[in-house]
């Protein structure tokens, strides 16, 4: 089944571009890592998915619901773990796990039933009654996260989940990400190219608003005839940013 | 139940805040203690516990803006809300969410504010009666309402840098303006001036209230009017620019904008 399908999906600011036309489609159950340079209309695309900026034309169906005609149930299937560590940091681990929790309407007993279980799963209990702004930057992204599955999203964007974190930190949330493959629908946007090509079950690179090519990361190697994944990467967002 | 759990969250992130006490509780406290204290004197009749503590109370209300102002303003300059809008919750579940937690602190320092009143009316022979009590703790309701809006209105319009600075302007103003503890001429331009502003119309409600004086009564419709009106509107306002600058499309990217310039990403 497929998750998300956008069609002819657009956004401009003014006069500039952002997203142009993009048709795009990920299967269920798919980790599809969204790349692109600086400005090549990524988080764009996700904040649209995500229902928080509009649309200026075409549209975009998540499990079968339009991010234009059915906003609220959109945002009932989703959550996303934001490029910045979104946490509220006088809450303790444990409370901004039941807050999520809450906003997504559960009740006491569910929500207590999901803390235990993200905090077990995610490795948080040794840590769940700290204050979220005393935790390491590695610490709160994972908290980050974890609070982004306490919903158990059906699709999960994941913008930027690794940036600033240190190499081990990084793999231990690459070891978690892989973890979720299969189970739910993911959307990961990220500049490490070693990251993209380890956990994505297949990538589209984006230039200028438009989608340039889609395939697994070795489609995409063979494709552009390089020696490797960053290298080929760079072939199809160099060529658009030539002309930009 | 959303904007419940919200509110919730905002209760603990401002108590959680060692100077939310100082300032909204012991603050306020302390002054209603000194003033009466060392200023009272029958020629400076100002300074009495009835009269002044109507006064303080409304002055503390100003620190609970603050406070929301910072609340809401660090809330938006973070991608935390950005996280929140892109769940089930709706913009009157945020609106509520600030709300609660600014009522909640505004009602513990009116009343904390009383207390000590009683208190020091029972320590030096002042009888303050309990329903002119009960009656202008519930006669600071639009007033409380007014300075929340003033700190939603704050903290969703400046980043979390400006908004104490403007804050710092109405907490000036609601000291001196409002006749908290000075003596404000009737008939003088001084007066015209703090009547037209909400803050001395809303200590005289209070004064009039814990009076319980009939002929004082007859007064207290305009002075009411007057911090209702402007309750009703900065509280609108507040909705409005909530919506305009933390929750529509524009703002979102201008809030990411802001931080991609500090993280440097796209």
């Amino acid at each position: 089944m497929i998750a998300i399908q956008t069609k002819k999906l657009a956004k401009k600011y003014g006069t500039k571009t952002a997203v142009d036309s993009l048709d795009l489609s990920v299967n269920e159950g798919e980790l599809f890592g969204l790349l692109g340079v600086n400005g090549a209309g990524k988080t764009t695309t996700i904040r649209m998915l995500s229902c928080l900026s509009t649309p200026t034309s075409g549209d975009a169906t998540l499990m079968g619901h339009s991010i234009l005609t059915d906003t609220q149930k959109v945002k009932e299937i989703i959550n996303v773990s934001p490029q910045e560590t979104a946490i509220a940091p006088n809450l303790s681990v444990r409370e901004n796990l039941e807050m999520i929790a809450g906003v997504y309407g559960m009740n006491k007993a569910t929500t207590a039933e999901k803390t235990n279980k993200v905090i077990f799963k995610l490795g948080l209990s040794k840590i769940q009654k700290d204050r979220a702004k005393t935790l390491s930057g590695g610490w709160q992204r994972r908290l980050s996260i974890a609070m982004a599955l306490i919903s158990e999203p059906q699709i999960l964007f994941l913008d930027e989940p690794t940036l600033g974190l240190d190499v081990l930190a990084r793999r231990d949330l690459w070891a978690l990400i892989s973890d979720l493959k299969g189970k739910v629908t993911i959307v990961l946007t990220t500049h490490y190219m070693e990251e993209a090509e380890a956990l994505s079950d297949r990538v589209g690179v984006m230039a200028n608003g438009k989608l340039k090519v889609v395939g697994t990361p070795s489609e995409l190697i063979a494709l552009s005839g390089k020696g490797n994944f960053e290298e080929a990467f760079i072939k199809f967002a160099a060529v658009e940013e030539a002309v930009r | 139940m959303k904007a419940i759990i919200f509110a919730t969250r905002n209760v603990k992130e401002i108590l959680r805040d060692p100077m939310s006490y100082i300032f909204c509780l012991v603050f306020p406290i302390v002054m209603l203690v000194v003033f009466y204290a060392v200023f009272y004197s029958p020629e400076a009749y100002w300074f009495a516990i009835d009269i002044l503590t109507p006064g303080i109370a409304i002055f503390s209300f100003s620190f609970t803006m603050l406070f929301m102002a910072l609340l809401v303003s660090k809330d938006k300059t973070t991608a935390f809300l950005s996280r929140l809008y892109t769940s089930p919750m709706t913009t009157m579940d945020f609106v509520i969410g600030y709300t609660i937690p600014g009522l909640i602190i505004t009602i513990g320092q009116v009343v904390a504010c009383y207390i000590t009143a009683a208190i020091i009316g029972l320590a030096t022979g002042i009888q303050l009666s309990y329903i002119g009590i009960t009656l202008a703790i519930i006669s600071t309701i639009p007033a409380m309402f007014m300075f929340i809006g003033f700190g939603i209105l704050f903290g969703s319009l400046f980043s979390d840098q400006a908004a104490p600075g403007i804050s710092s302007i109405v907490i000036t103003m609601s000291g001196f303006l409002s006749g908290a503890w000075m003596l404000v001429n009737p008939g003088t331009a001084l007066s015209a001036i703090f009547s037209a502003l909400p803050f001395y119309p809303a200590v005289s409600v209070g004064r009039i209230v814990l009076s319980l004086n009939e002929t004082a009564f007859a007064n207290i419709g305009g002075y009411l009017a007057i911090v209702c009106a402007y309750a009703v509107a900065v509280f609108s306002l507040s909705v409005v620019a909530f919506r305009k600058k933390t929750v529509s499309d524009s703002a979102i990217v201008s809030m990411h904008k802001r931080r991609v310039q500090k993280n440097g990403d796209a």
